[in-house]
């Protein structure tokens, strides 16, 4: 297992086996221009990443295109990420990777507001107008045609708080089986609530791997696990 | 190799000038200053095959790149956090920020031209 620290990031940089990524949480409507440019500054400077890319550039250790890769993440299952990020990046050709909370999605949107209060989903003044927060399955449908979709655990938990088996399996792997229900594709990757990495606790990482994800998303690095 | 860096808010220096004045603390504070309901963090994140091992990465450009990067860790990772752990990873993530922050973000140059580039400039 690869742990996170200074001598392990260094070797991998030096190794050249890297990737970029951007991470966003609520794209709000209002911020819209700026977001547009932003990701039109990283299509112009950097190749998009689907995950057959991902892929290669592990069976290989060498990134393919010419200009580097770069990985837009937008966080959570927000209906912005639908609505504003997803648009753009088909806008200016990039490919957003969407980590979703999905009991945020399986929320009636009336308690939408509290369920991200009380699972750390941070809000933006638009985020509270009313109406729904989180996107819809539809959307999650939509989006996975495009991009790429995958859980970041149900409630947005981390590995040091999902601790029972019953709360395992919700957490890594229903989460898994009702978006590839919704998407009819596979959910490739996964993440727990604030980037813990793989190799933290077996347990948790036998669970992972079982459930069959090809990658574990981290801080500091991206774990190809099964 | 010049860093343009990413765009400053009003009133405030760019990552460039930060960089240029040596300012990694200014760096530090500026990229843990974005708006994140309207600005991304950047971030570069190593690979790992918990399956087995990678094959070594065969693109002298990218080596370099790779090189120049794991160089500029060192550099801001002892002016930001001499007093961590090898393994304190909250100061491995603050540290690589500031480098993510300050060279790819928008305007950014790409770091894959060894050829214009000098190994002493600071600048990357």
């Amino acid at each position: 297992m690869t742990k996170p620290g200074f001598d392990t990031q260094s070797e991998q940089l030096t190794a050249g086996h890297l990737i970029r990524v951007v991470n966003y949480h609520s794209t709000p409507r209002v911020a819209e221009a700026e977001l547009r440019e932003e990701l039109a500054g990283y299509a112009r400077d950097y190749s998009p990443v689907t995950l057959a890319d991902l892929d290669l550039l592990f069976e290989t250790g060498t990134w393919h295109k010419e200009k580097p890769g770069l990985i837009p993440v937008f966080y959570e299952g927000y209906r912005n990420s639908a609505t504003v990020a997803a648009p753009i990046c088909d806008e200016v050709g990039l490919t957003g990777w969407f980590p979703i909370a999905t009991s945020f999605v399986d929320c009636d949107p009336e308690y939408q507001e509290a369920f991200a209060r009380a699972h750390w989903i941070s809000l933006v003044e638009e985020d509270t107008q009313g109406g729904r927060i989180a996107m819809n399955w539809d959307e999650v449908a939509e989006l996975s045609k495009r991009h790429v979709v995958y859980p970041h655990t149900a409630h947005h938990e981390g590995f040091d708080t999902v601790l029972s088996d019953e709360d395992i399996v919700r957490e890594v792997v229903e989460s898994k089986r009702q978006l590839e229900a919704v998407t009819g594709q596979e959910a490739p990757a996964f993440v727990w609530l604030h980037g813990s990495s793989y190799g933290q606790s077996p347990r948790h990482d036998a669970a992972v791997r079982a459930a069959g994800y090809r990658y574990q998303f981290a801080n500091t690095m991206v774990h190809r696990v099964n | 190799m010049t860093v343009t860096g990413p765009a400053s808010h009003a009133g405030e220096p760019t990552a460039a000038q930060l960089l240029e004045a040596g300012d990694i603390t200014g760096l530090m504070r500026a990229c843990h200053d974005r708006r994140l309901e309207r600005e991304g963090i950047p971030m570069v994140l190593g690979l790992a095959d918990e399956r087995g091992s990678i094959p070594a990465n065969s693109d002298a450009g990218q080596l370099a790149e790779g090189a120049r990067f794991a160089e500029v860790f060192a550099r801001y990772s002892a002016a930001l956090v001499p007093f961590a752990r090898r393994d304190d990873e909250g100061a491995v993530i603050t540290a690589m920020q500031v480098l993510a922050y300050t060279h790819f973000a928008p305007g950014a140059a790409a770091i894959t031209d060894p050829a214009g580039t000098d190994p002493k400039d600071p600048s990357l």
